[in-house]
């Protein structure tokens, strides 16, 4: 599972879903892997704005990673300024070069860190939901649904 | 033999079951009914043949009496997903349903509604599919993502009940992206759910359900899925254990117990909460469905409804149809 993943999903528990302390889930006993995904400069900024970002927060710590604590704030892009492919986005010179540090950090942590192995918390009900092989099990017991 | 494959032996309707097994009779029958009506896409010759239906009694179908939609033109052909990867995993082979919801999805008509519902330059889409199969659906979803949705950044997410699914689905997703890099999206996971029981409340932007519809006597349970064993990768099954693993996920793909409707009622259920303020259900139905009850009860249902059909095709003994849902 991505770490960006985890900006989409809360306990499965339908009691659960009213509670703030639902989301985010909680990494424990994580297994990390690098993964390579292509860079996408303009997803990022425009995905950037539908993050939940504290969560986020909470996440990348729980893996290890250091996000500034306020939603950095990047200049919207256009389709055609991130057409130009491997990063080099100054062509259209809407993207400094911090900000594009900024989208190449957002793209490692977000994009190509991935739970291989690991479980995922409820910080309300305190179920455990397991990773297995990069896939998150989130089918509950009976008695829980 | 379970007795939920006994339920479908003695369905009288179908589902693309019988298309599992590529059948030539049909297809030529098909092509000399109406070529245009016959789908871009093709049968995997690759793909897994799992069920062998005899004596099936074959129902005909009244289309829906429903007003048709202004012709939508003709889908674009675009290239279908590649599952050769999958050998004898059990999982819905992409059959004449999936390739409907592909050709949904490629009609001009469709493109223009999705681009004004999600225009660029706003908040990037989610798109999810639920019970993914062999992956085809989003595969093609993804990797075609810059013609079908105007746009590349869109993120996009399977889930299914069975965790052999998910793991073959990524890879169907993996590899049909990695041949489009110049209109895919950004695929980020596969998870094992019932529904979308896992998201966060409205966030999902074009959410896609190609249910259980067959109407069967019995309805399978979840239980054995959610109480057993952590699911394992089934692939060329040897034990009984398996077998009787396999005849169960095959029955999760296609028995949709009282109308066919059972999986799909819980999720209209709860679409409220689902998808997002402009967010889009696709929904395949057969006619065994009964789709005018299912329009009458979606757009009864409160804030007010949409439920319009995007497409529909008689396909062996079914017809189907794809409907899109959204307020």
């Amino acid at each position: 599972m991505k770490l960006l993943t985890a900006n989409f999903i809360s306990c499965a528990v339908k009691a659960c879903k009213s509670s703030s302390l639902s989301f985010p889930l909680h990494f424990k006993d994580v297994e990390l892997a690098s993964t390579s995904v292509p860079y996408n400069p303009l997803l990022l900024s425009n995905l950037l704005p539908r993050l939940d970002w504290p969560a986020l927060v909470t996440s990348s710590k729980e893996l290890g990673f250091t996000l500034p604590d306020t939603k950095p704030e990047l200049p919207r892009l256009t389709a055609t300024a991130a057409a130009t492919g491997d990063g080099d986005m100054n062509m259209d010179n809407t993207v400094g070069e911090d900000d594009e540090k900024t989208l190449k950090m957002l793209h490692k942590v977000l994009m190509e860190t991935e739970v291989v192995e690991g479980k995922m918390v409820c910080g309300s009900c305190g179920f455990e939901y397991g990773i297995h092989q990069t896939v998150g099990n989130f089918l509950l017991p009976s008695h829980l649904v | 033999m379970t007795g939920y494959a006994m339920a479908f032996n003695q369905s009288t309707k179908l589902k693309g079951i019988v298309n599992m097994r590529p059948n030539k009779g049909f297809r030529c029958r098909q092509q000399q009914l109406n070529s245009s009506s016959v789908s871009n896409h093709q049968e995997s010759k690759t793909s897994t043949d799992f069920f062998f239906v005899d004596n099936v009694v074959h129902q005909t179908p009244t289309m829906t009496s429903i007003p048709a939609p202004p012709p939508p033109g003709t889908p674009l052909k675009l290239p279908t997903p590649s599952t050769s990867h999958i050998t004898s995993q059990p999982v819905y082979p992409p059959s004449e349903d999936s390739y409907l919801l592909l050709d949904a999805f490629s009609l001009p008509s469709e493109i223009a509604f999705i681009s004004s519902r999600l225009p660029t330059g706003t908040p990037s889409p989610l798109l999810v599919e639920i019970g993914t199969g062999s992956g085809v659906v989003s595969a093609f979803l993804a990797a075609h993502a810059g013609v079908l949705f105007g746009r590349q950044d869109v993120i996009t997410m399977g889930l299914d009940v069975s965790y052999t699914a998910n793991t073959v689905t990524s890879t169907t997703i993996s590899n049909t992206c990695s041949e489009h890099p110049e209109t895919s999206a950004t695929f980020l996971d596969c998870m094992t759910s019932d529904l979308t029981s896992c998201l966060k409340p409205n966030c999902v932007d074009i959410l896609v359900f190609n249910p259980p519809y067959v109407p069967t006597s019995e309805h399978p349970s979840l239980s054995t899925l959610r109480d057993g064993r952590q699911q394992k990768v089934i692939v060329n099954s040897k034990s009984r254990e398996d077998y009787d693993m396999e005849d169960y996920l095959f029955s999760l793909t296609y028995a949709g117990g009282d109308k066919g409707m059972e999986t799909t009622d819980r999720l209209l259920d709860q679409l409220h909460e689902v998808l997002s303020e402009r967010g889009v259900l696709y929904l395949l139905l057969c006619a065994g469905n009964r789709p005018p009850e299912v329009l009458e009860r979606v757009t009864g249902m409160e804030s007010g409804w949409k439920m319009e059909r995007v497409i529909e095709r008689r396909a062996g003994g079914e017809i189907l149809s794809i409907w899109r849902i959204y307020r």
